[in-house]
């Protein structure tokens, strides 16, 4: 009987198979991703509603182009009729007028205004498929529109890319619009690029304290010290925290202990230090006669990766921050520094020295192995630091002459450029959530 | 003398009342025969071949082609939708804009990928041009005498294709001809697979699909199959989700890739067969993108 079974079985193992052909598909297209983005339709009249609609349909374009991904079609290009642009359901639609211009997905919508209350009705439809991916209503003031275009393209690059966008973060970073450097901060999409400090010094290592929604940086004052200052976003203040002897490098906050980790320099030795949140020393993290910068918490707060020279060259460490343990991470490269852990905790970003002498982004896990290098430049590529949902990572580059932020994947593709202003950026540290 | 006595017999049976009424009936039988010959042979001639049949009609339309007040005895012959265009014309040049909003949206319904820029439109800005636009309901009213030609010619066209086989003779050949062959065995299917033709062919599909599948992240356990079944064409068919990566929008991009890809070349004839009976599965993998 058993072999009766046995025989069953394999008759129909080797009869399915042959029952189909199985071909692999290991990688993807390099070409952006073509899409149609319709105005919406203003159903009310009124300057405020013009003024609203321009508003969100310039944030919602300004958010997907900044992507590195989407391919906007030009509006010069659709075939629809005028008399159709209200059609907005997909069974509405006559989508051989956007297949013909090759779009594979269709944003349109409609605006309109009763009492003073602004209400957004989007559609992100498939092309191929015609049919509704995403329907998305939103309500709201007049100043909301582009909150409204910010979390309607969250939507649409969660549905077409599968990702989270970071269309409502910010990014500081270090400017230097004349001679000295100052703070800075910008949205995600490059749009409210403001100066922040009027120091005339150098501002240094800013880093986000997302618990009170604050930056931390350093200054040097008159006298040439290092100072620890704190910018309040909402209050639009900054506080003078400390004055540091020696100099400070690099700042990195630990919202579960709501420490401070930074390096001082004194009497010629750069040592890691703890500080709390109001800049006061707590204790010595490392005591080496080399030097140990760069520091940077993991996201849980246990572990803390830096830069020393302790070995030689400048190489990428990891100390457990409970037993005081230290594991080199990076072998390879004469010069590994600014390290930057991931959100998720299981990869480091740092800055290594290539052969040309100019730095490059690379990425390890967070035991050092499967090292993967991130850009390919002629240029610096430096400062790496990470998206909130660790989907970018936003670093400083040379490669357009002056010192630039730009932006990229963590597997190095869709490199697109932030910031614009004809002088020098660095230091960017992404807000975080 | 003895001769004599018989023409004596004779002259008495002639002039006998019975012999004349016999010979009165005979001639009437025989009379009766011939008409009787002659009535069957009138019948006989009135039961005329079909081809005959053809032939007088085609001698009439020549002859009526000459006078515009013919009418066309045989139903059959004459083909139907030129009877029916001046009715469809009379409803179009009616002013009423219902009429005409309705009447272009009809088409465009029932196409759906069909791309018809215009006659949605038209009808509203262009009410008096539509008319024009179609020559066919425009030309029969005003020139009456070109209709017996076209429908002449029409009825000699049908009568050609009396001796035609139907399209659907047409259409039957091909269609047994693949379903009747038997399936390939196990043994075929491997080895046409690992023939150099399958190899390339599916390397050109391969290709295609990558081209197509705008994915920009890797991802752990992305990792999606879609099952399609291949036209002779190279027309996708029975798209479908074959096993979800649990990811929608990694899920939807494989779909639209292959969506997008449509039609594929065709499948060399050699692996045809092959196509028609197994499926394909595609199988997304984000791990390593």
């Amino acid at each position: 009987m058993r072999i009766i079974l046995l025989m069953c079985t394999l008759a129909m193992l080797s009869a399915d198979a042959h029952a189909k052909i199985y071909i692999d598909i290991n990688k993807s297209s390099t070409r952006s991703f073509p899409l149609a983005i319709d105005a919406p339709v203003v159903l009310s009249a009124g300057v405020d509603v013009d003024t609203f609609s321009k508003t969100f349909l310039d944030t919602l374009k300004r958010d997907l182009r900044v992507m590195g991904v989407f391919k906007l079609l030009s509006q010069t290009a659709f075939l629809e009729p005028l008399s159709q642009r209200k059609k907005v359901k997909a069974s509405q639609i006559n989508f051989g007028h956007w297949k013909t211009i090759e779009a594979q997905a269709l944003i349109k919508g409609l605006i309109k205004k009763t009492n003073d209350v602004f209400t957004v009705e989007m559609y992100l439809h498939d092309v191929p498929f015609q049919k509704q991916i995403i329907a998305k209503r939103f309500s709201g003031q007049a100043d909301q529109a582009r909150d409204m275009a910010h979390r309607f393209a969250n939507a649409v690059v969660q549905a077409l890319i599968g990702e989270q966008g970071a269309f409502d973060t910010q990014l500081a970073f270090v400017c230097r619009p004349k001679k000295d450097k100052e703070l800075c901060m910008m949205h995600f999409n490059g749009w409210n690029y403001r100066k922040i400090t009027d120091h005339k010094t150098a501002v240094l290592s800013p880093e986000w304290d997302p618990i009170t929604n604050s930056i931390y940086y350093t200054a040097f004052n008159k006298k040439g010290a290092s100072q620890l200052y704190l910018y309040q976003i909402d209050r639009q203040k900054i506080l003078n925290l400390t004055n540091l002897e020696g100099t400070v490098i690099g700042l990195s906050f630990d919202p579960v202990s709501k420490n401070i980790i930074t390096s001082i320099s004194k009497r010629g030795n750069t040592d890691i230090h703890m500080l709390n949140r109001y800049g006061q020393l707590q204790k010595k993290l490392t005591s080496h006669r080399k030097i140990d910068v760069s520091a940077t918490f993991s996201p849980d707060g246990d572990h803390m990766a830096f830069v020393s020279d302790r070995d030689g060259s400048p190489q990428i460490y990891k100390m457990h921050l409970s037993t005081q343990k230290i594991t080199r991470l990076t072998f390879k490269g004469r010069n590994n520094a600014s390290p930057a852990w991931s959100p998720s905790g299981d990869k480091i970003a740092f800055a290594g020295m290539d052969t040309d002498g100019n730095y490059d982004i690379f990425v390890i896990d967070t035991d050092g192995s499967h090292l993967k290098r991130l850009t390919y430049d002629t240029q610096n590529n430096e400062d790496p630091t990470w998206a909130p949902e660790g989907n970018f990572i936003a670093f400083t580059s040379s490669r357009t002459g002056n010192n630039q932020i730009f932006m990229m994947r963590p597997n190095g593709k869709m490199q697109t450029q932030l910031t614009f202003k004809p002088w020098d950026h660095s230091m960017p540290t992404w807000e975080r959530k | 003398m003895s001769d004599w006595p018989q023409k004596i017999h004779h002259k008495p049976q002639l002039r006998s009342t019975s012999f004349s009424l016999f010979l009165g009936a005979s001639l009437v039988l025989h009379a009766l025969l011939g008409l009787a010959l002659f009535w069957s042979k009138a019948i006989s001639s009135k039961k005329i071949a079909p081809k005959t049949m053809q032939v007088v009609w085609a001698r009439t339309i020549v002859q009526k082609t000459q006078t515009p007040s013919f009418k066309l005895p045989p139903p059959q012959v004459s083909p139907r939708p030129k009877v029916k265009a001046p009715k469809e014309q009379k409803i179009n040049i009616q002013p009423p804009k219902k009429d005409e909003a309705k009447i272009p949206k009809k088409p465009d319904t029932p196409p759906k990928a069909v791309s018809k820029p215009t006659p949605p439109k038209k009808p509203k800005e262009k009410t008096q041009e539509e008319p024009k636009d179609t020559p066919e309901q425009a030309k029969p009213e005003e020139t009456p005498e070109q209709t017996p030609l076209s429908r002449a010619q029409q009825i000699k066209d049908a009568l050609a294709a009396l001796d035609q086989p139907t399209p659907n003779e047409d259409n039957f050949p091909t269609a047994p001809e693949i379903i009747d062959q038997p399936m390939l065995s196990a043994q075929d299917v491997q080895a046409l697979e690992a023939t150099p033709e399958m190899m390339a062919y599916n390397e050109v599909i391969q290709e295609k699909v990558t081209q197509n599948f705008l994915w920009y992240q890797a991802g752990e356990g992305l990792i999606t199959e879609v099952e399609i079944s291949l036209a002779p064409d190279g027309q996708v068919q029975n798209l479908k989700l074959f096993q979800s990566s649990n990811n929608q929008s990694f899920d939807q991009a494989t779909m639209r890739a292959i969506q997008k890809s449509s039609p594929f070349p065709p499948p060399p004839g050699k692996l045809q067969k092959l196509f028609l009976q197994e499926s394909i599965v595609f199988i997304f993998d984000g791990n390593q993108l």
